[in-house]
């Protein structure tokens, strides 16, 4: 049995079996392995098919599961501990979407956190929407949970890069967390503060000119006094 | 609209403490979801949202432009 298996839904779909890519999965599959994917734990047939087939009877939908399973080829029906009640991913299936949520929870613990963490890889892999084009309600669901973790996670990660002097690396954290939300007011505060600790202040204005003329375009609104209270002392350059 | 189709709006909100008017509602709408989303907008003003949320109602309710 092949262990190099992942199942990845940050950013498009993609399953590989032996480090290969399998193309063609029938829809239906692809939905199912998703959907366990983004599940630690064995999942009931009913809860599966009741989320999956939300508009079919229980019987069409729980027709509609076997045929998701029945349309795995063989070894990709490896992947899935089926049981009479209840189906999961193997054990051994990396998923990205795991590994990600424990960076960003280690990233938001109160424990230390680990070196590792503190890098360019965690810059990127906080940089992902789950599966952008996918509009199932718990598809959606679950993706704007993971958008709210991962930008408290690069809040934080671009705090933890501008504490270790890295401020290049810091600029992407915050930069990657102003595009994935442009008018919340943290993140440009953020990249602000990293601008502002090496020094540049010409670049911590021109963040705040550039957040300031989006917001008054998007909102009409004037950014709050805690931002602008970072940029007071700065003469306008 | 056909009966078959799905809309969704996704509101997600948040509150920036400090702003003269410190909500914040993005909004993403479609009248088909299997086309995706028709668009995407920032408010920051409850009645604003409301409007833009009772507009797409009417969208989804209103019958498909002739062919």
């Amino acid at each position: 049995m092949n262990r190099d298996c992942a199942v990845s839904v940050l950013g498009t779909f993609d399953l590989s079996i032996g480090g290969q890519p399998r193309r063609g999965l029938p829809h239906g599959s692809q939905r199912l392995l998703a959907f366990l994917a983004l599940r630690d734990r064995s999942v009931t047939r009913t809860a599966i098919a009741g989320t999956l087939w939300p508009d079919a009877s229980e019987e069409h939908a729980q027709a509609s599961l076997r045929s998701a399973l029945s349309r795995l080829t063989e070894v990709e029906r490896t992947l899935v501990r089926v049981s009479l009640h209840e189906v999961a991913l193997a054990d051994y299936v990396v998923v990205d979407i795991r590994d990600a949520r424990r960076l960003a929870h280690r990233l938001l613990g109160t424990e230390a956190t680990p070196h590792s963490d503190i890098s360019e890889a965690a810059i990127e892999a906080l940089s992902v929407e789950l599966l952008p084009d996918w509009y199932d309600d718990w598809a959606v669901i679950e993706a704007e949970e993971w958008r709210q973790l991962r930008l408290h996670a690069l809040d934080v990660l671009a705090e933890k890069l501008t504490a270790s002097g890295r401020y290049a690396d810091a600029t992407s954290a915050a930069l990657a967390a102003v595009r994935a939300e442009p008018l919340r007011e943290t993140a440009h505060a953020i990249l602000i503060q990293v601008f502002l600790a090496e020094g540049n202040r010409a670049e911590a204005f021109s963040a705040y000119e550039r957040y300031r003329a989006l917001l008054k375009a998007e909102l009409g609104l004037e950014p709050t006094p805690r931002i602008q209270a970072l940029v007071q002392d700065i003469q306008r350059p | 609209m056909p009966a078959h189709r799905s809309g969704l709006l996704i509101i997600r909100a948040w509150l920036e403490p400090g702003s003269a008017r410190p909500l914040r509602a993005h909004l993403r709408l479609s009248t088909d979801v299997a086309a995706g989303f028709d668009r995407e907008v920032t408010l920051a003003n409850v009645d604003d949202v409301s409007s833009v949320v009772e507009g797409w109602l009417r969208d989804i309710l209103a019958p498909p432009p002739p062919k």
